[in-house]
């Protein structure tokens, strides 16, 4: 839930004041009329005539502030959306349906509402207001002059009155359909309305529009044309000002997206230097200080064969190739030895000149580690019950145990969040084609079927197809499970390798939107 | 919670608001109810009293009245004149009614629904007029010394005149009583008071408070528990100011200034509220508009008879009636407090029969009834012709209509909402000729053809038709009248006036029988009303049954 910021402190004041003078000219007023003696009818018709010549002057500085302000606007009636307000109290509204209107501060009367309140302003009002001058002043006049007897006058302002308090209580009637049902009260008294978090997301985005929208309105060029330069102007304006408040702009969207996803970033010019890394970057390599990387050769701290190798990708990317996926290894400021895959291309200057490499590298150290482990395991050929046990308990490492017909017989709970599954129960006794597309199944079938022979699968990539519908990568061990000399099944571990396939999408894409 | 908003709403909704409610609150000038300062109201006399005992000519025994009457204009020179144009000597006068011309009207010629009529009864009815000797038509109106100063000058307060239905019809109509001390009295001479002018106005109608309502001699004193409450200006006790009759009824040259619509129909020769009060008495701006609509006595004069019943019913057609001994029945009062009478109940009245009067209802601390009335009134006159019997004939009906307020055929004197009492009573009516006819009523001797001697209505008729030279079928029937009092007195303070939903009220408004026109409070549509809330208990209906349908859903879905 959140609370967004609605209704201005004019407003407030006057709808608060304006409901306790209606609500006291209603009291009053039917004191006069004879419903009821309270106050004594001298009394009630003294104050029912304050009350009016306040409301009369609270009218008149409402109507200034609301032609002053622009405020008019928001009861400019609207059709759009009509049929659905009309069908979400009708029936939505009892099925917990969600509001088909937002509340904003441009925007803060639905459809019913604008054409509601234009007719109290217009109409109802008025009438009421004008016919009760004439009643307090003007009768005699109307009656001597236009033979329009006061009964007349009267009968109009009654009609009006019980109008006004059929709308009353629809009204307030009406506040208790907000999120809460005290939420639009509160958010008249203080301001703030509550909100579920997706309409203060479209509150929000709406504000932004419409700020934006008008500060676009307020630049023209001097000639009164539009052109490209003001289009311009505007956009830096705009970068320049998000920049200030902090805000990712279209441009850092990418990078902050990379970084949320721990991807490093890192920019080399042609003479093998570092020209830019971002944070993640830096935090993978263990550095606080980013002025200690740049300007130093891309050779720093690496073995011999990093060395190598950095330079032998490096040069492949000068030539013109693309690297994805790359694996290597890294030597961090604090000592330690860390793993991570890279993408990298070239990019090039103004004068469309290869000016050096840039790419993403994305910490694979965990996965490494745990093949490692595994191959190390594997390689020995040993059933350490121990290392299964690690293993299953790991949350890096999915494992699973598939019988001979290809039932799921078990699966750890990294595997489940891996497949992103809520229980056991959704997949064990589930053939292990469950989670696949044809080709997918065909491709791991045949490695199954090796298996099945004895045949023992170190490593393979694989695609899997999630319970959310979304896809994911991992790398997939396959073991025979013998029991005495029958395999009865295959069992193994998966390690997750979608980040780094995310990863070279992102620029795959990037690259073609360059191109 | 950072910038969750709570924090700014003191400064922004809550403290705001309640500086306008507190503005809303207490800007409310109007709500004080106080006269206006400026409009402090002097009571001014502008005679000098003068010591009549010292003076010469009141030093001997008067042994009638046109003496001291001969005394008085030695000195007063051209006074006598100068009375003898006045009502209070005539008994009539020249008024014009509007939309049909001028008539002579007057206390002479008016019948009413109490005593019926003067003419024939002079001997009885000149106990209230202002001179000596007005035992019938014949009565010499052309001598000065006719003309009782005593009755309205007397300081004594021992001054009377003769009743001749109690005791020998002597020393003759309308002279002093046979026990008073002229001299003593003559000697006392002062401008008139209270008592002088209650001594007739108090009275009329026979008795106590008998016909106006507004008009008892519970205003003489404070021994009757007068004061402020009963009425501000008379009153002598809490809150009253004891203001005289004249003080309002302000006089010059004996014309005395009111009128009333039992015998009058213009509207001229008034006393009214404003020309003391303004016509913006109050402070607050809202009272102040009901001036246009409404008059002073509407509010002010929210009950009447408030310390000795009035009568409200007089029904002649029970009179003549006797015992089972043949026998007539006097002064007898009736079991019951509730009197039913041309449909309507009265309650709390008390009932009284008398063979000479018949049956009549008095009532104390009667609400009024409310009327629309622009000052002029018409009058059925005892040669009109009675046009309709089904329903009670109006004899003095006052013109007045809500259309007259906003559109005035005389735009000084605009209908506004009078408070009334109306009389109602049956009495004779020619059933041929389709007029009123006047009876002769007065009398103690056998055979004067007298109701109050005879008993007997034909005769009675008869002879009062007669006496008129009017003719008479020799056919007579009892007709339904009801005569139009508007109330002036019995002003309470201004802390008892109506309150406003005494009439704007939409279940029990005292002007619930005002038709044709819009009041706050009183009036609704039926359609809009039935309407309104039916949509506001559709509106609730709806929103709740949605409301049930979301709990009832959103508890489905999380099972």
């Amino acid at each position: 839930m959140k609370k967004v910021q609605i209704y201005s402190g004019y407003e407030r004041f006057w709808h608060w004041t304006q409901a306790t003078l209606i609500l006291l000219l209603a009291m009053t007023g039917l004191e006069v009329h004879g419903t009821y003696h309270l106050l004594g009818y001298e009394n009630a018709a003294l104050l029912h005539k304050n009350l009016a010549w306040a409301l009369l002057i609270l009218i008149v500085f409402t109507q200034f502030w609301n032609i002053i302000t622009g405020e008019w606007r928001q009861y400019i009636p609207s059709t759009k959306m009509m049929k659905e307000q009309i069908e979400y109290y009708i029936t939505g509204i009892f099925k917990n349906a969600p509001h088909p209107t937002n509340k904003t501060v441009y925007n803060k009367f639905n459809p019913l509402q604008r054409i509601t309140y234009l007719g109290l302003r217009i109409l109802v009002i008025p009438v009421v207001v004008l016919s009760g001058i004439v009643y307090m002043y003007y009768y005699g006049f109307l009656e001597e002059n236009m033979h329009f007897p006061l009964g007349t006058v009267a009968y109009i302002h009654t009609i009006g009155a019980f109008l006004l308090i059929g709308f009353v209580i629809g009204h307030v009637y009406l506040t208790t359909t907000g999120l809460k049902p005290l939420s639009a009260i509160k958010a008249m008294l203080t301001g703030w309305e509550e909100m579920s978090d997706e309409e203060a997301q479209v509150a929000l985005e709406e504000n932004l529009l419409v700020a934006m929208d008008k500060s676009k309105q307020t630049i023209v060029d001097a000639d009164g044309t539009e052109d490209q330069d003001t289009e311009r102007m505007f956009e830096e304006a705009y970068e320049e000002a998000s920049e200030k408040l902090g805000l990712a702009t279209g441009e850092t969207i990418l990078q902050n997206k990379l970084s949320d996803s721990n991807v490093g970033y890192f920019k080399i010019n042609k003479d093998g230097y570092y020209e830019d890394v971002n944070n993640v970057w830096l935090n993978l390599y263990k550095c606080k200080d980013k002025s200690k990387i740049i300007g130093q050769h891309m050779s720093l701290n690496r073995s011999e064969e990093g060395k190598k190798k950095v330079q032998r990708l490096f040069n492949d990317v000068l030539a013109g190739k693309v690297v994805t996926g790359e694996r290597v290894e890294r030597h961090c400021m604090d000592g330690t030895i860390g793993y991570h895959t890279i993408s990298a291309k070239a990019y090039k200057d103004d004068e469309g000149k290869v000016a050096g490499v840039e790419g993403y590298i994305i910490d694979i150290t965990p996965q490494v580690e745990a093949e490692k482990d595994l191959e190390n395991k594997l390689k020995l050929q040993i059933k350490n019950e121990e290392f299964y046990k690690k293993m299953i308990a790991s949350k890096d490492v999915g494992y699973y145990r598939i019988d001979k017909n290809g039932f799921i017989q078990d699966v750890n709970d990294t595997w489940l969040k891996l497949y992103k599954y809520d229980s056991k129960k959704d997949v064990i006794n589930q053939h292990y084609s469950l989670s696949r597309s044809k080709e997918d199944f065909l491709e791991l079938k045949k490695s199954v079927d090796k298996v099945l022979k004895g045949e023992t699968i170190p490593f393979g990539i694989t695609r899997r197809h999630c319970h959310d519908g979304s896809i994911g990568y991992h790398d997939i061990t396959m073991t025979p499970v013998y029991e005495g000399d029958e395999i009865v099944g295959f069992e193994g571990f998966i390690v997750d390798k979608t980040d780094k396939k995310l990863a070279e999408e992102e620029l795959k894409k990037e690259r073609s939107k360059n191109a | 919670m950072k910038n969750s908003g709570w924090g700014k709403i003191i400064p922004i909704v809550i403290l705001p608001l309640s500086i306008i409610l507190y503005i809303v609150f207490t800007y409310n000038s109007d709500v004080d109810r106080d006269y206006l300062a400026s409009s402090k109201i002097e009571i001014k006399h502008d005679s000098i009293p003068v010591d009549h005992s010292k003076f010469e000519i009141l030093q001997k025994d008067f042994k009638t009245g046109p003496e001291v009457t001969e005394a008085c204009l030695s000195c007063h020179n051209g006074r006598g004149k100068e009375f003898m144009k006045t009502e209070h000597w005539k008994w009539h006068k020249v008024d014009s009614i509007p939309g049909r011309g001028n008539f002579d009207l007057g206390k002479k010629n008016i019948l009413n629904n109490f005593c019926i009529g003067v003419n024939s009864n002079e001997q009885l009815c000149s106990m209230c007029h202002a001179g000596y000797g007005y035992g019938d038509k014949n009565f010499d109106f052309n001598n000065q010394n006719n003309i009782d100063c005593l009755i309205c000058h007397d300081g004594t307060k021992k001054y009377k005149k003769s009743n001749p239905c109690k005791g020998p019809n002597l020393p003759g109509a309308g002279a002093p009583d046979i026990h008073v001390d002229l001299k003593a009295v003559a000697q006392s001479v002062q401008l008139p008071k209270r008592n002088n002018c209650g001594s007739c106005h108090f009275t009329g109608g026979g008795g106590n408070n008998v016909k106006h309502g507004d008009l008892e001699m519970g205003l003489l004193s404070a021994h009757t528990g007068l004061n402020g409450d009963i009425d501000v200006h008379m009153g002598v006790g809490k809150d009253g100011q004891n203001m005289q009759c004249t003080d309002c009824h302000k006089t010059h040259n004996h014309q005395i200034s009111g009128q009333l619509y039992s015998v009058s129909s213009s509207n001229k020769n008034k006393a009214t509220c404003v020309e003391c009060h303004t016509g913006k008495p109050h402070k607050s701006e809202l009272l102040n508009e009901h001036f246009k609509t409404v008059a002073c006595q509407t509010c002010h004069i929210t009950e009447y008879a408030k310390i000795h019943p009035t009568k409200i019913i007089w029904d002649w057609s029970t009179a003549a009636k006797m015992d089972k001994n043949g026998k007539p029945i006097f002064a007898k009062k009736l079991p019951g407090n509730t009197y039913t009478f041309d449909g309507k109940t009265y309650t709390d009245v008390e009932l009284e029969y008398d063979s000479r009067h018949g049956t009549a209802v008095l009532k104390k601390d009667v609400k009024p009834e409310y009327i629309w009335f622009n000052g002029t009134a018409n009058h059925q006159l005892i040669t009109d012709k009675i046009k309709d019997t089904l329903h009670p004939l109006v004899l003095n009906p006052l013109f007045g209509s809500y259309k007259d307020n906003y559109m005035p055929a005389d735009s000084l004197h605009p209908s506004k909402i009078w408070p009334v009492k109306i009389m109602r009573g049956k009495q004779p009516y020619d059933k041929e000729n389709m007029t009123l006819v006047q009876p002769k009523l007065a009398g103690r001797i056998k055979g004067s053809n007298a109701l109050w001697a005879d008993y007997d209505w034909q005769a009675s008729i008869k002879a009062g038709m007669d006496y008129l030279d009017l003719p008479y079928s020799g056919k007579y029937g009892f007709i339904e009248t009801q005569s139009m009092w508007p109330l002036n007195h019995e002003v309470s303070e201004s802390t008892k006036a109506l309150s406003c939903t005494e009439c704007h009220n939409s279940t029990d408004s005292r002007l619930k029988n005002l038709s044709g026109f819009y009041m706050p409070g009183r009036d609704h549509s039926p359609w809009i009303e039935y309407t309104g809330w039916i949509f506001l208990v559709l509106v609730l209906l709806g929103v709740t049954v949605h409301g049930a349908i979301r709990i009832f859903s959103n508890k489905k879905m999380k099972h």
